[in-house]
C-alpha cells in the first residue's frame, strides 16, 4: 500500500506492507532513535510522537500514519539537548538505551503541560522501563530542569 | 500478528458491510491486543478513519432518568484510553479505571471500544463501566446493557458505536485495583459507585477474578453501618462478606481464590471508606 | 613526592562527577548500539526453538524452507561444527564445562535452538521458520531442581561434556560442577554452641530484563576477515571461542563491541554470535541475529536459583563460633558459571564474620531442563547474602541480642583477614589478603541514622491494618579476580598535544570509558577532554577480559594508570633527547628543558613533522594481587498491608565503600540501580514456568520489572576509604549494590510482622499466607 509519512518536516514517500509496524519502517530510513525492546508494548523505547501524541512505534501500523506527521527523537534535537545536559550532569544515563524513548515522553508531557510537576512527570514516565539507573537519578535530573524551566519561563 | 490486507473504511455503513461480507474479517479499533495474536489476519478492517470520537451529551432514556437524571454522556467507540483519563467531564471512576494501564503511549492508542468489545476478564475499564451500569450502542443491535454485554456477547456481528455513561453530578464513584507493580494488570479489581437520587443504593462491581466483571446492587441503610469516619476502622465486616458473597473468585497462576478474595475485601472496604466520606460531604 | 602522597594532592579528575564522555551522544539518540550499526544488506537470522523442555530431533526437514527464494542459509545439527565448549564469558581455560554445541542433536530446555535460518526479509525468514518439520522424540524432563542430583534423567547423557580441569564435574549425576571446603572443624563447632540457628532459603531465576535485547551482525571486511559487531560484556572471549569453534585462525576474526544497551552479567556470555558468523562464513554475506524479548527471556540466561541451607552457631555472649553453608544451585541446561557463581555465593558473603572458629561451605551445581542460568550482578553473592544476613538476625533474637550489636561484634574491620580468602578464589584456589580498607562500621551507622532506626526498631504501627518495619543487612563484593584477569590499555600522544587511550574494558552503560579517561588524565595532569577514548574492538584495542567480577575500575583502572605513568616518562625522556640534557621537568602542560619552556601541544606536533620525529606510544598491563572487597550497609523501612501482604519499600538508605569513587555521580547510579534490581528480586520478580517446563514469565506483560512507582526513596551515599592497592585508592563498585535489599527488605517484615519469609520473591500472597497461619 502507499504510504506517505511526514517525519521530522520531511516528506517519505513508500510502499509498505499492510502489517509493517513503524519501529521497522523509522529504522530503516534512518531514524535509529527509536528502538525496539520488546514485542508486548511494555517496555516505552520504542516511542515516538503522531500528531504531536506520544505512541508506541512497535504497535502502530504504518499504513496507519498514512498523511500524519511523526516526531522522532532526531527531529527534537534542541531540546533533547536541552533537558540532556541535566540529565548527563547526574550521569544519569547509562546504557542510554532506554534514553530516547523518554526523552519522547518528557515532549509530550511539556505540550500538554507547560509545568509539570515530578508527581505528573512520574505519572507519565510510569511506562518507560529503565533497568540501568534505578530512577532515583533520573527524578534529580528532572527536578533541577524543572526548577531552571520555571526561572526562564514562568 | 500478519495482515493479508487492511482495509479502512470512511463510514460505519462501509465498515459494517465488509465485516458481514467476508469470513474472518477482524475489526481493529487501538490494535494493541491484536498485535499479541500469533495467526494471520486475512482481512482486517481499521475503524480509525470513523466518526467514532469525542463526547457528547444525551438524553438519557425514561428508565435512566429515574436512576441519574436528564442527561447522559455518549462515549465515542474509537476514544483512547488517554483522552478518557484526562477528560473532566466524566465521572472520576471511570478516568481512575484507565490511569494504571499500560503506560500514556499505549493508552493513546488503546479505545474503549476495544476493551469493551473484548470483553477482557482482567479489564480495568469494564468493571468501571459494570458500576456506571453504562449502556453500549451497537450499530445493529442498538442499546444493550454492559451487563448484558459482559455476560451474553453478541449473537451477531456488529460495530460498537459508543458508550453511554451518567454524567459527572448523577454519579459518585471509586475504583481500585491490586496491581503488582504500577502498571501491571490487576489481580482483582473494583467499582463502588454511589447514586445520589438514591444515595441508599450502591453499585459495586468486581473484575479479574479471574473472571470477567460481574455486579451486584446493594442496598444498604445508615443504621446497619457503625462508623465513625474520623477513626480508621474496618468498616462493617459482615457488610462486606455479605457483599462478596454475591461474586465467585477463582484460581490462577497470579493468585488463588482465596487470596483474590481478601484482596477484594480489602479494596471494597476501602471503596467504602470513601463512600462514607462522600456522605458526611 | 611519593605515590601515596600525590595520590592523595588535591585532584583534578579524579573524585569529580564529570558527565560520562558518551552521555550528549546517547540523550541525543545518536546510533551506537549492534542494530543501528548493522550493514544495510545483512541477511535476517531466525532461529527455530524448541517447544520441549527435552527431546531428541529424529528428523528434521529443511526443504520447504530453502525451496524460499529469499532464503539464503538454514544451519540445523546435521551441518554446523560439531565441537563442545562453553558459552561462558570466561579466560582460557574456562572453570565452566564444555557441554554446549552451536546446534545439537537434543534439546534441553524450551528455547533450545534447533534450527537457524538466514533469508533478505523478516517475513520470509519467519514463513521458513514455520516450514520446517522437526519430528521430536519428547522425553521426560527433569524440572525440579531438588530432584535432579542422581534422577534417571540424564541432561547431558554420554555426550562428551567434560571440563578442562577438575570442578566436580559429573554428568551421570546430573552434577555440573560441586564444591566444598571446611576451615577448621565446622560440626564439632556447631554443636559445642550455645546458641544454633538454622535455616533454608530459597531464590529465583532473575532475569536480567536489560531493555536492549542481545545483537549480533557479523560480516566479511575488506581484508576478508571475519568481523562481529556484538552487544557482548566479553569481546576477547567472544573472538576466542568463535575462532576455536569454527576452525577459524584467531587472526582472521575481529569482535567490536558498540554501545550496549544494558547487561548486568546478561551479555557475559554468547549467545547469538555464532548463528550469525556462521551464516556469514557459509553465504559470505553480512547477516545480524536481534533476539526478540520472548527469546531473551526463556533463551538467553538468569540467574542460578538456589536452595541456601545455613547454619550459624554462638556463644551467649554474641560471639559467633561457626557457620555452615550449604547449597544447591540450578544451573539449567547447559552449565555456563555453574563453578564460579557458587563459590561466591560463599566467597563473598562468608568473609564478612571472620572470627569465626570455623566455617564450612559447599555445593552441588545441578542440571535440569530449564533456561540455562549465567553470570547476574551479585553473582551468588547476593542468593548467599540473603540467606547469612536474614541468619543473622534470627539468631540475634535467639540470643535476645540485639541485630546490629551483634553485626558490630563480628564482622570484619579494616587491618584483619580471613582464610576464606585464601581458600576459594573464583573456580580455583584463592588469595590471601588482609583488608586495606574497610569502613563498614561507619557505613552501618549512616544507615541507621538515615533511616531513624532508634526511633523506629523494631515497627511502628499506622492503624489497624498497616504496620512499619526496618531491617538491614551488610553485604561485601569484589575487585576483580586475581592472578587470573589481565586488563591492559595503550596510550598513543596526537599533534596539539591530545591522548588517544585506548582500552579493551567494555563500556555497559556503566561509564568505565568515561572513568577510565579520568584517571588517565589525572595521571597524566591534563583535563579529560584531551582524552579520547576508544574501547572493545580486538584489532584495536589491547585485551582486556571483559566487564564482570567488578574488575573495571580496579584491574583495567591499573593499567590505564600504568599506561599513562609511562607515557609521561617517554614524553620527559624524548624531551630529554630533543633537548640534549637531562634537567627536564614535565607538568602535564608544560616542558620545562633548561631555560627552555615548550607546550605539550607545540612538542608533540613537532614530533609529529619537524624535529626528532617520533610516535610516543605506551602500554600497560596489569594483573591484580589481590580483590580488595567493597563493602556496603543497606537499611530500610517497609510498609505492609495486613490484609493484603502488600509490601511497599518507603525508603532505602545505603552507604557504600568502595575507596576513592573516581565519578561519584556514575558510582551512585551504579548503586542505585543495583538497588532496584535488588528490591526487584526480592519483591516483584516472580518467575512462573508451566508443567512442561515453558516459561510464563517471558515477557514484560507477565514479568515484573519494578517501574519507577515502586519505590518511596533511594538514598545513596559513599563512606570514603583509601585503599592502598588500588588506582587512586579506588574498588569497584558494579555489583555490590544489588547485594543487601533480599535480607534487609526480609529482615524488615520479620520486624513488622513477626513473620520470616525464606523464599525469594517474597510476594505479597505469600507473606499474606503466612500471616493467616
Amino acid at each position: 500500500m502507499e504510504v506517505t509519512l511526514m517525519i521530522n518536516g520531511d516528506h517519505f514517500q513508500f510502499a509498505a506492507l499492510p502489517d509493517e509496524v513503524l519501529v521497522d519502517t523509522l529504522r530503516k530510513l534512518g531514524f535509529k532513535s527509536v528502538k525496539r525492546g520488546c514485542e508486548t508494548a511494555s517496555c516505552g523505547v520504542c516511542n515516538i510522537l503522531l500528531d504531536g501524541k506520544l505512541v508506541p512505534a512497535c504497535a502502530y501500523l504504518t499504513v496507519r500514519a498514512d498523511h500524519r506527521e511523526i516526531t522522532t527523537l532526531e527531529g527534537l534535537q534542541e531540546q533533547a539537548r536541552e533537558i540532556g545536559a541535566y540529565i548527563i550532569a547526574e550521569g544519569v544515563e547509562q546504557c542510554g538505551y532506554c534514553s530516547p524513548g523518554h526523552m519522547m515522553a518528557i515532549a509530550a508531557l511539556f505540550k500538554e503541560i507547560a509545568h509539570p510537576t515530578l508527581e505528573q512527570i512520574k505519572h507519565v514516565l510510569a511506562g518507560n522501563l529503565c533497568r540501568c539507573s534505578g530512577y532515583e537519578g533520573q527524578h534529580r535530573a528532572l527536578t533541577a530542569y524543572l526548577s531552571h524551566r520555571k526561572e526562564v519561563s514562568p | 500478528m500478519r495482515i493479508t490486507e487492511l482495509y479502512k473504511p470512511m463510514d460505519v455503513q462501509d465498515a459494517y458491510e465488509k465485516l458481514i461480507g467476508q469470513k474472518k474479517a477482524t475489526l481493529m479499533a487501538g490494535g494493541m491486543f491484536l498485535r499479541l495474536q500469533k495467526r494471520t489476519l486475512p482481512l482486517v478492517i481499521d475503524l480509525s478513519a470513523l466518526p467514532l470520537k469525542g463526547i457528547e451529551t444525551i438524553n438519557a432514556t425514561e428508565k435512566d432518568q429515574a436512576v441519574s437524571g436528564c442527561e447522559r454522556l455518549l462515549i465515542g467507540a474509537m476514544t483512547s484510553l488517554r483522552e478518557i483519563e484526562m477528560h473532566p467531564a466524566l465521572p472520576a471512576v471511570l478516568r481512575e479505571s484507565v490511569a494504571q494501564i499500560a503506560g500514556v503511549a499505549v493508552r493513546n492508542m488503546a479505545t474503549i471500544g476495544g476493551s469493551v468489545m473484548g470483553r477482557y476478564p482482567f479489564s480495568d475499564i469494564n468493571t468501571a463501566l459494570m458500576a456506571l451500569n453504562a449502556t453500549l450502542h451497537f450499530y445493529i443491535n442498538g442499546s444493550v446493557p454492559i451487563s448484558t454485554f459482559m455476560s451474553e456477547g453478541l449473537q451477531e456481528q456488529d460495530i460498537l458505536i459508543g458508550i453511554e455513561v451518567p454524567t459527572l453530578e448523577d454519579v459518585r464513584g471509586t475504583y481500585k485495583a491490586f496491581k503488582v507493580v504500577y502498571t501491571d494488570f490487576p489481580l482483582v479489581n473494583v467499582a463502588v459507585c454511589q447514586w445520589p437520587r438514591n444515595p441508599e443504593h450502591l453499585t459495586i462491581a468486581i473484575g479479574a477474578r479471574p473472571g470477567r466483571a460481574a455486579i451486584c446492587t446493594h442496598a444498604y441503610s445508615n443504621a446497619n453501618v457503625n462508623v465513625n469516619v474520623n477513626e480508621s476502622t474496618d468498616l462493617g465486616e459482615t457488610q462486606v462478606e455479605a457483599l462478596l458473597a454475591h461474586f465467585t473468585f477463582g484460581d490462577d497462576y497470579r493468585a488463588s481464590e482465596a487470596y483474590r478474595r481478601a484482596l477484594a475485601k480489602a479494596l471494597i472496604s476501602d471503596c467504602l471508606l470513601e463512600v462514607e466520606q462522600w456522605k458526611s460531604l | 613526592m611519593t605515590k601515596a602522597s600525590s595520590d592523595r594532592s588535591p585532584q583534578i579528575s579524579v573524585n569529580r562527577g564529570i558527565p560520562k564522555v558518551d552521555g550528549m551522544g546517547l540523550v541525543l539518540g545518536k546510533p551506537a548500539y549492534t542494530d543501528d550499526l548493522a550493514p544495510r544488506d545483512a541477511l535476517i537470522v531466525k532461529v527455530l526453538r524448541s517447544p520441549h523442555a527435552h527431546a531428541y530431533i529424529e528428523n528434521i526437514d529443511t526443504k520447504r524452507a530453502l525451496a524460499i527464494p529469499e532464503i539464503k542459509c538454514v544451519l540445523t545439527y546435521e551441518n554446523v561444527p560439531d565441537a563442545l565448549f562453553s558459552r561462558a564469558g570466561q579466560g582460557f581455560p574456562e572453570p565452566s564445562p564444555y557441554d554446549a554445541r552451536i546446534l545439537d542433536r537434543t534439546v534441553r530446555h524450551v528455547g533450545d535452538a534447533v534450527a537457524v535460518v538466514a533469508g533478505t526479509t523478516e517475513k520470509m525468514v519467519d514463513l521458513a521458520i514455520s516450514k520446517i518439520r522437526v519430528d521430536y522424540q519428547v522425553l521426560e524432563a527433569v524440572l525440579d531442581f531438588e530432584c535432579a542430583l542422581d534422577h534417571p534423567v540424564r541432561v547431558h547423557h554420554q555426550d562428551g561434556t567434560h571440563s578442562m580441569f577438575p570442578i566436580g564435574h559429573v554428568p551421570e549425576r546430573n552434577l555440573a560442577a560441586q564444591y566444598e571446603m571446611a576451615i577448621g572443624d565446622v560440626q564439632g563447632v556447631l554443636n559445642r554452641c550455645d546458641v544454633l540457628y538454622r535455616g533454608r532459603y530459597y531464590t529465583q531465576a532473575q532475569a536480567h530484563a536489560m531493555t536492549e535485547p542481545h545483537a549480533s551482525v557479523a560480516f566479511y571486511d575488506v581484508q576478508d576477515r571475519l568481523t562481529v559487531i556484538s552487544a557482548t560484556q566479553t569481546p576477547f572471549h567472544v573472538r576466542r571461542i568463535l575462532a576455536k569453534n569454527l576452525n577459524m585462525p584467531l587472526a582472521r576474526v575481529r569482535v567490536i563491541k558498540p554501545r550496549i544497551g544494558g547487561g548486568y552479567g546478561g551479555k557475559q556470555a554468547l549467545h547469538g554470535e555464532f548463528f550469525a558468523a556462521l551464516v556469514t562464513t557459509i553465504t559470505k554475506r553480512p547477516a545480524k541475529l536481534i533476539y526478540t524479548r520472548k527469546e531473551v527471556f526463556e533463551s538467553t540466561t538468569s540467574r542460578h536459583p538456589m536452595r541456601l541451607d545455613i547454619a550459624i552457631g554462638a556463644d551467649h555472649d554474641g560471639h559467633i563460633r561457626a557457620i555452615d553453608m550449604n547449597v544447591l544451585s540450578n544451573t539449567g541446561a547447559y552449565g555456563e558459571h555453574a563453578l564460579t557463581v557458587l563459590m561466591v555465593a560463599g566467597s563473598k558473603t562468608l568473609p564478612l564474620y571472620n572470627k569465626v572458629e570455623a566455617v564450612g561451605f559447599r555445593g552441588d551445581v545441578v542440571y535440569t531442563h530449564t533456561t540455562p542460568a549465567g553470570a547476574f550482578r551479585g553473582y551468588g553473592a547476593v542468593q548467599g547474602n540473603f540467606a547469612l544476613e536474614s541468619a543473622l538476625d534470627a539468631l540475634a533474637e535467639q540470643l535476645h541480642m540485639d541485630p546490629i550489636a551483634l553485626r558490630k561484634l563480628n564482622m570484619i574491620k579494616e587491618g584483619e583477614t580471613s582464610k576464606i580468602f585464601e581458600v576459594m578464589g573464583e573456580g580455583t584456589a584463592g588469595t590471601p589478603m588482609v583488608i586495606e580498607s574497610c569502613k563498614l562500621d561507619a557505613c552501618v551507622d549512616r544507615v541507621l541514622q538515615g533511616i531513624g532506626w532508634a526511633q523506629k526498631y523494631p515497627r511502628t504501627i499506622v492503624d489497624n491494618h498497616t504496620v512499619r518495619g526496618v531491617g538491614m543487612a551488610i553485604a561485601m563484593q569484589g575487585s576483580g579476580i586475581p592472578y587470573i584477569d589481565m586488563a591492559s590499555a595503550v596510550v598513543k600522544l596526537n599533534d596539539s598535544g591530545f591522548y588517544n587511550l585506548l582500552v579493551g574494558a567494555t563500556d555497559l552503560g556503566t561509564g568505565s570509558d568515561t572513568i577510565l579517561a579520568q584517571i588517565a588524565a589525572e595521571e597524566l595532569g591534563v583535563d579529560v577532554s584531551r582524552i579520547v577514548v576508544y574501547s572493545s574492538d580486538t584489532d584495536l584495542t589491547p585485551f582486556d577480559p571483559g566487564a564482570y567480577a567488578s574488575s573495571t575500575t580496579y584491574v583495567s583502572g591499573h593499567s590505564v594508570r600504568i599506561a599513562s605513568a609511562r607515557m609521561k616518562q617517554a614524553i620527559i625522556h624524548k624531551a630529554m633527547d630533543f633537548y640534549q640534557t637531562p634537567d627536564v621537568t614535565f607538568d602535564g602542560q608544560t616542558i620545562t628543558a633548561l631555560n627552555q619552556q615548550i607546550s605539550l601541544s607545540d612538542f608533540s606536533t613537532t614530533l609529529f613533522y619537524s624535529h626528532g620525529q617520533e610516535q610516543l606510544v605506551t602500554s600497560g598491563s596489569y594483573v591484580g594481587t589481590k580483590s580488595p572487597p567493597p563493602y556496603m550497609a543497606g537499611a530500610c523501612e517497609v510498609e505492609i498491608d495486613t490484609r493484603t501482604g502488600r509490601i511497599k519499600v518507603l525508603d532505602y538508605h545505603a552507604a557504600v565503600d568502595c575507596g576513592v569513587t573516581i565519578n561519584p555521580n556514575l558510582a551512585r547510579i551504579q548503586v542505585e540501580g543495583a538497588l532496584l534490581q535488588g528490591i526487584g528480586m526480592t519483591l516483584y520478580e516472580q518467575v512462573h514456568r508451566t508443567s512442561r517446563g515453558a516459561l510464563h514469565t517471558n515477557s514484560f506483560l507477565t514479568y515484573h520489572v519494578p517501574t519507577r512507582m515502586e519505590v518511596g526513596h533511594m538514598h545513596v551515599s559513599f563512606v570514603e576509604s583509601y585503599e592502598p592497592s588500588g588506582p587512586y585508592g579506588a574498588k569497584s563498585v558494579g555489583e555490590i549494590g544489588i547485594d543487601t535489599p533480599p535480607a534487609a527488605i526480609a529482615n524488615a517484615i520479620y520486624n513488622a510482622t513477626g513473620i520470616r519469609m525464606t523464599k525469594l520473591p517474597i510476594t505479597s500472597e505469600d507473606l499474606w499466607r503466612a500471616m493467616q497461619k
